[in-house]
């Protein structure tokens, strides 16, 4: 995927929770959290990590949609709020913060602020040579 | 009806001894031994005994739930007291509100702590975060132009070098402003 196909998003939080449970769920008790950031506006998103450390999740801004008449609530709105989002399951190991950026455009993201793991990778080595 | 029903009713309708030997006589022909009467006269006092205490033990777990209701709803505690005493016929002590208060407490801290326990905020390194970039125009405003003029090119040039400011906005009769924006290239201008 090149870097002009990805979608800039502004990374507002990251959680590991377990993913036993809906996301939903999991984005019901980030609410009650003391640190939890605030909604998500457009162009955010938050990092949820299951605790086994193998699967990262990428939650967007709730998605309002309409339903026709025979899916109506039972208060008559014809509005459902629907989740989007994208998972990696990480075939083997466990997940590491410097691979964020590259977990982010593997499904289509380019988070703002972030260095991808390369990048990372190659300062460090600098550093290092540097200190040496 | 026979007669082993009929004397128990006696009993818990509260009829007397002799009352009830009368009405057996008449009814049966045949009366009863007055042990018999005091047997069952005790088993239907304990009965009513459980009867009122678990009516009594119901009506108080129905106020503690009721009360729970109320303070969860935001209740004062004599706005409470008022509630019970409208829903119950009779009111509620200060201390049983406050040990509900307790317990309502208690459950949203635990709640709270369960919330915390089960999602983990993670700290990103600050290695993976790509380097500020430095506001070029935060400064400049602050900051006073030599000499109370931007005319010189020069001098501003040296200036800004000075307050390390990439970025200068300014009208065109030199006051600072937002409207104008002019950039100067230091190693141009050079």
């Amino acid at each position: 995927m090149s870097q002009q196909d990805l979608t800039r998003l502004r990374l507002k939080g990251v959680v590991t929770c377990s993913f036993a449970r809906s996301e939903a769920t999991n984005l019901g008790l980030y609410r009650t959290t003391t640190k939890f950031p605030g909604e998500l506006n457009k162009g955010e998103a938050y990092l949820f990590i299951s605790k086994g450390g193998n699967q990262v999740l990428f939650m967007f801004k709730t998605v309002v949609l309409e339903v026709d008449v025979q899916h109506r609530r039972g208060d008559g709105t014809n509005t459902r709020g629907v989740i989007d989002s994208r998972r990696l399951r990480l075939d083997g190991g466990t997940w590491h913060p410097y691979m964020l950026q590259n977990y982010a455009n593997e499904v289509g993201i380019d988070l703002i602020g972030f260095k991808r793991f390369e990048q990372v990778h190659s300062r460090m080595m600098a550093t290092k040579r540097a200190k040496s | 009806m026979e007669k082993w029903q009929f004397a128990p009713e006696m009993v818990d309708s509260g009829k007397t001894n002799e009352v009830i030997v009368a009405a057996l006589k008449a009814k049966f022909g045949k009366g009863i031994s007055t042990t018999k009467l005091a047997e069952w006269r005790a088993t239907t006092m304990d009965r009513m005994a459980t009867n009122e205490k678990s009516g009594r033990k119901k009506m108080r777990a129905d106020k503690r739930k009721y009360i729970r209701k109320c303070l969860i709803a935001g209740l004062s505690s004599y706005a409470t007291q008022q509630a019970c005493a409208q829903e119950f016929g009779e009111g509620c002590g200060y201390d049983t509100i406050m040990a509900v208060q307790k317990e309502v407490a208690g459950d949203a801290e635990a709640e709270a702590a369960k919330a915390e326990e089960a999602i983990v905020t993670v700290e990103i390194p600050d290695e993976v975060r790509e380097d500020e970039p430095v506001e070029s125009t935060a400064l400049a405003p602050t900051v006073p132009p030599p000499n109370g003029s931007l005319t010189d090119l020069k001098a501003v040039q040296a200036w800004m070098k000075k307050i390390n400011a990439e970025e200068l906005t300014l009208t065109d009769n030199g006051d600072l402003s937002m409207l104008v924006r002019h950039k100067f290239n230091l190693g141009e201008a050079e």
